[in-house]
């Protein structure tokens, strides 16, 4: 081939720009620390810093974010909770003295009065707010837990409760007794008062969470429907069909007197088919055979229904500061509005707070008042205040009966003589029907702390596991920022040396080519 | 017995030949630097000899100078005008591909898809998942949805400024190919009248030469040199030649003296072929009227290049069979029904057709359009038969009218060009948006916002009359799987593009207006919707972008965009590397080497010297004989 002059400078310069292009790539590189510099570089690994990139955004938002922000909502709530725990802890103290059968007037005033401060505690620990949204209120974190002042609002509350619940209450009744002063000792009803007309009834309830409660309204109770073959019904979705139950209820106030004069208590002991709402104790009474109908509820191996549960619903209107909001427990309906409405069916969801702290993985952080602040401590609380106030309404009674008849003389004296009677009568009565709540207060407080304690744990197992996720993340973190690093940075060293051995060989070609271009044949002529 | 002088006239054609070759040598020299020039030589041969009745024979009557010629090979000329069209289509690939790949990256440092969307959706969405209710939450979210709505509103505007771009450097292209067209024919004229009078138009050849290596690079040359023959005696060539330039795979560009010119003419509005087009777009005419074919499959050069990114459709063009013939309901205008089998025809969100009517070919015969309608029957077995109807113009743009024996033929409009220009990757765009929002609104508005109403839709589009925004009626959905009929003057996620993407007003006003929850009895914590809408960008299930998840749209764009420009970037390499190689071997016979050039140079000096010496031993000849000899 034929080699001109001219062909030699424009493969020497061709070459030379070659190696500027070279030397221009690794620059780049050196000063951007980029393997790449354009997408069509290199297209995998263009593409694959994209995943990497957002993988690094995703997990930073987890372990920088979403992790702290889980934590400080546990720990808020575990505080609460170790409070809540110290509360009812206190409360058990104070029913285990309260059991004690010989306690002075002075004694029984400290407890109602410790009780009565623990019992208002209680509810305000539960409205404890983590950056102002309240943490024990399901999602519903811009309600309190409990109402903040005196509220009219009507809402209708659906229970849904195991036949487990039903209970025992004793009716200590004092008659006209408690209506003794010194004025009216001899006059009317009250001069009658004699130890028969002392005596205790023993009637079944159930302890509705709220007192109080709507009169106007007569509360039904819904029990598991079955066809004619004794199968349970289901609906579409299901779930258990449910029916009234076969005896209907009565409200009666608690002043109420029966047909005989008797108070609802005697009325319910005495009339076996009959249902009693007493509205003012939120308290449904049940007859023998009302009892025994619920009782007859229970599960079957071969159905996937609880039938152990029934239905009360019930009206309440009237809302004191402090009780709690009926819309964090039970399905309930208020203005319009139908709150928890998948609480009555089979498969109800939980308003759990879940936080994502990883892929694919979320923890939750919230523990709902239904959990642990239950509305059966307040009642129970309520329950014993009542009972030990009975007893010192009676002590203080007798004691009065007893300073008059210092005094009296005649007929009066006879009276009073008859009245102490049956004033001891009533105080015996009451003082052991105390001793036997404060008894049973000591053992269903307890199993409000284990709840408590039991919430307190799981917020620690769960604080536990978001530890150890925090330390997988930061793993995970370093591992692909790694992996993004190997990805698209450089190895520095090599590019140095790189770059050197390509300055070197662009020196040669311009050396090269200065001795070429300088001479033709043309110098020698 | 020759002349006693003959010596002297032999002696004085050498030293004519040798000054020839001097000169020629100087020239040369002279041009070694100039572009396109071929080298020339002397060609020379011994004069013949003259009988001079002796018993030696005949007598040798020196040199005689043929002609001055320059050496070349024109073999090397057509092929490098064949490899230097790829080198000028691939170049405007390569640079238009690099500031499509500048728009789309996302390295990190500069805010692409990638970082934006991950604010939105990991980092915006994941504050307000862990506390859906809060004003701050939510309107951060908002924001970082506007800054994704405002992300491709600036990435379709850089992306239509590029469509822009080409068609003006297509513009460029076309007068640059005009004004070679012109040179050449001078050139071919200035050539057969030097030819004609029997020499060699050396200089001029050489500037034709340099000028069709220029218009090879715009558009692929055809060039053919046959010589003229005297018309009475064809054996007889008249030393004439007729030169014919044909371009774009055989269209007759410059005949001799004679050319035909293009010219551009800017498609009106209603001549749009995509959607996405900007107004004014090119159409080339050869001056005679008659059309261009820009997408002659056999054309190459920068200006196909330019082509296949202006409009480039990655061979997704409108095409389909006609059904029926009818007219609009008042029996004003005709109206076309073709049944359409593309994949990328059945669903509008892939859809790119012109939304203010066009040009479609029905049958080989072309008819404007102002209108269309897309419908979708499904049968009993669920086999959907999707039909577009077409409303023609009216007598004052349609000449003809349609006639019922078009039905079975096929319907066409725009051409399939198998490369992914702007076209492409706007259509792309339109997709994801118009699906991420179809989905993403609906989700929204199945629930309720803060207030317990019910939530606002977040994505929607600014017409682009006035300041309205498409309120998405149900009536105009296309992707419900069933029986819909939805007109391009829909308020209908097909109107929503990259262009006018954005947020609804009252919700960039008001951000608590987004839902968050699905039931107004849940409390304000519950976010059920808000992780609805994260698995809806993760789960490819939910929402199928070209078989891949939302929220990986760049990778599937951008591996588009990397892989073609990796193309664009090493055909130009080849092509340019095979374009110098054709040159050097173009060099390698026509270039002049200085080396060889100075021994010429020695060589006719020598030469000429000689000539002088013989002269001067003549004269001392002469000067014996008539001086001294027999005085």
């Amino acid at each position: 081939m034929r080699i001109t002059n001219n062909i030699m400078q424009r493969n020497n310069l061709s070459n030379i720009n070659t190696n500027k292009i070279y030397q221009d790539t690794l620059s780049t590189q050196m000063s951007t620390q980029k393997k790449v510099n354009r997408p069509s570089d290199d297209p995998v690994v263009a593409i694959r810093a994209l995943r990497l990139r957002s993988n690094v955004t995703e997990i930073t938002q987890y372990y920088s974010k979403n992790i702290p922000d889980a934590n400080s909502w546990l720990n808020v709530t575990e505080d609460a909770l170790k409070n809540l725990s110290q509360i009812v802890t206190n409360m058990i103290t104070n029913c285990t003295k309260g059991s004690n059968g010989d306690l002075k007037s002075t004694d029984r005033q400290i407890i109602l009065e410790q009780l009565g401060a623990l019992r208002d505690e209680v509810y305000a620990t539960g409205d404890a707010d983590y950056a102002g949204r309240y943490v024990f209120t399901g999602y519903r974190t811009d309600t309190s837990l409990s109402f903040p002042a005196a509220t009219t609002q009507n809402y209708e509350i659906t229970e849904q409760l195991q036949n487990s619940v039903i209970d025992k209450v004793t009716k200590v009744n004092t008659g006209e007794m408690l209506n003794w002063n010194n004025q009216n000792f001899n006059t009317g009803t009250i001069a009658g008062i004699n130890e028969n007309q002392i005596s205790s009834s023993e009637v079944y309830r159930i302890r509705l969470s709220y007192n109080n409660c709507e009169a106007g309204f007569a509360p039904t109770i819904q029990v598991p429907a079955k066809d004619a073959n004794g199968d349970y019904i289901y609906d579409a979705d299901y779930n258990v069909e449910y029916t009234d139950l076969a005896y209907p209820t009565t409200v009666m106030h608690s002043y109420d007197v029966g047909p005989n004069g008797e108070n609802p208590y005697e009325f319910v002991a005495k009339n076996p088919d009959s249902v009693v709402f007493v509205p003012e104790t939120g308290e449904m009474l049940l007859g023998e055979n009302a009892y025994a109908a619920l009782m007859k509820l229970k599960d079957e191996a071969s159905t996937v229904a609880d039938e152990g549960q029934f239905r009360v619903t019930y009206q309440k209107s009237d809302w004191q500061s402090g009780d709690l909001r009926p819309e964090h427990y039970y399905y309930c309906e208020s203005e319009g509005i139908q709150y928890n409405t998948n609480y009555l069916t089979a498969a109800p969801e939980r308003q759990n707070i879940e936080y994502d702290v990883g892929f694919n993985q979320t923890i939750r952080v919230n523990s709902t008042a239904d959990e642990c602040f239950k509305p059966g401590i307040g009642r129970e609380v309520d329950d014993l205040i009542a009972t030990m106030q009975e007893v010192v309404d009676i002590e203080t009674v007798r004691d009065n009966i007893k300073n008059a008849l210092k005094s009296a003389v005649g007929a009066d004296a006879d009276v009073l003589q008859k009245q102490l009677a049956a004033a001891e009568k009533a105080y015996t009565l009451a003082k052991d029907k105390c001793q036997k709540m404060f008894e049973g207060g000591i053992t269903s407080l307890q199993g409000y702390l284990d709840d408590a304690n039991l919430c307190i744990t799981n917020c620690g197992t769960r604080s536990a596991k978001l530890e150890l996720i925090g330390n997988r993340m930061q793993n995970q973190k370093t591992t692909f920022e790694t992996l993004k690093s190997e990805n698209e940075d450089v190895d520095i060293t090599e590019v140095a040396i790189n770059l050197s051995s390509a300055g070197l060989t662009y020196q040669a070609a311009l050396m090269a080519t200065g001795k070429i271009a300088q001479t033709t044949l043309l110098n020698y002529i | 017995m020759p002349s006693q002088f003959f010596g002297l006239n032999i002696a004085y054609t050498g030293l004519l030949a040798s000054n020839a070759a001097l000169n020629t040598t100087a020239n040369n020299i002279s041009n070694v630097h100039t572009e396109g020039y071929s080298r020339q030589q002397v060609n020379q041969q011994a004069a013949n000899a003259i009988r001079v009745f002796q018993t030696y024979g005949c007598a040798g009557a020196g040199v005689e100078t043929l002609s001055i010629e320059r050496i070349r090979d024109d073999f090397y000329d057509g092929k490098y005008w064949d490899n230097k069209s790829f080198v000028g289509q691939y170049d405007m690939k390569q640079y238009d591909m690099k500031q499509i790949e500048t728009y789309f990256d996302d390295d990190g440092k500069n805010a692409g898809f990638q970082t934006i969307f991950d604010k939105f959706m990991v980092t915006g969405l994941g504050e307000l998942l862990k506390d859906p209710d809060s004003a701050t939450a939510k309107s951060q979210f908002v924001g970082f949805a506007g800054a994704l709505t405002e992300y491709f509103n600036g990435l379709a505007g850089n992306v239509e400024q590029l469509q822009k771009d080409v068609n003006q450097e297509i513009k460029l292209k076309v007068d640059e190919i005009n004004s070679l067209a012109g040179e050449i024919a001078t050139l071919n004229k200035q050539i057969n009248t030097i030819e004609l009078a029997g020499s060699k138009a050396n200089e001029l050849r050489d500037r034709r030469t340099v000028l069709l290596d220029q218009l090879s690079e715009i558009i692929d040359i055809e060039v053919t040199e046959t010589p003229i023959t005297d018309s009475n005696n064809p054996e007889r060539e008249t030393g004439g030649t007729r030169c014919l330039v044909k371009v774009a795979g055989g269209q007759l560009l410059v005949d001799a003296s004679e050319f035909r010119g293009l010219e551009c003419v800017a498609r009106k509005s209603y001549e749009k072929i995509n959607q996405t087009d900007i107004d004014g777009l090119y159409e080339i005419y050869w001056e005679d009227g008659q059309r261009f074919n820009l997408y002659n499959a056999a054309m190459t050069g920068s200006l196909r290049g330019l082509l296949e990114m202006r409009d480039g459709n990655n061979g997704e063009n409108f095409t389909g069979q006609i059904s029926a013939i009818g007219m609009t309901p008042d029996g004003r205008q005709d109206t076309v029904s073709i049944t359409v089998t593309k994949e990328y025809l059945k669903d509008l969100n892939k859809c790119n057709l012109s939304d203010q009517g066009g040009i479609i070919n029905l049958g080989n015969q072309e008819f404007y359009y102002d209108s269309w309608e897309l419908n979708c029957t499904v049968d009993g077995n669920g086999e959907a038969t999707y039909t577009y109807t077409f409303t023609l113009s009216d007598h004052e743009k349609n000449s003809t009218r349609i006639t019922n024996d078009r039905v079975g033929k096929v319907a066409t409009i725009g051409a399939e060009l198998r490369y992914q220009g702007v076209p492409y990757y706007m259509s792309q765009m339109n997709e994801w948006v118009r699906t991420f929002s179809a989905k993403f609104n609906d989700i929204l508005t199945s629930g309720v916002d803060s207030n317990g109403n019910p939530g606002t839709y977040m994505f929607t589009g600014k017409l682009a009359t006035d300041d309205a925004q498409f309120q998405f009626p149900s009536g105009t959905r296309f992707d419900t799987g069933s029986n819909f009929s939805v007109n391009v003057s829909d308020d209908s996620y097909y109107r929503l593009t990259a262009k006018n993407f954005g947020i609804v007003t009252a919700l960039g006003l008001d951000a608590t207006l987004l839902a968050n929850r699905y039931d107004a009895g849940d409390g304000v914590e519950q976010n059920d919707l808000l992780t609805d809408l994260r698995v809806l960008v993760t789960d490819k299930n939910k929402l199928d972008y070209r078989g891949a998840s939302a929220s990986e749209f760049l990778q599937c764009i951008l591996s588009d965009i990397a892989l073609n420009a990796a193309g664009a970037n090493s055909l130009y390499q080849t092509y340019k590397d095979i374009s110098n190689s054709i040159d050097t071997q173009r060099i390698s016979i026509s270039g002049v080497d200085e080396d060889e050039e100075a021994i010429n140079l020695v060589k006719y000096q020598n030469a000429y010297s000689l000539a002088s010496k013989m002269i001067q031993t003549l004269t001392e000849v002469y000067d014996r004989l008539i001086l001294e000899t027999g005085v």
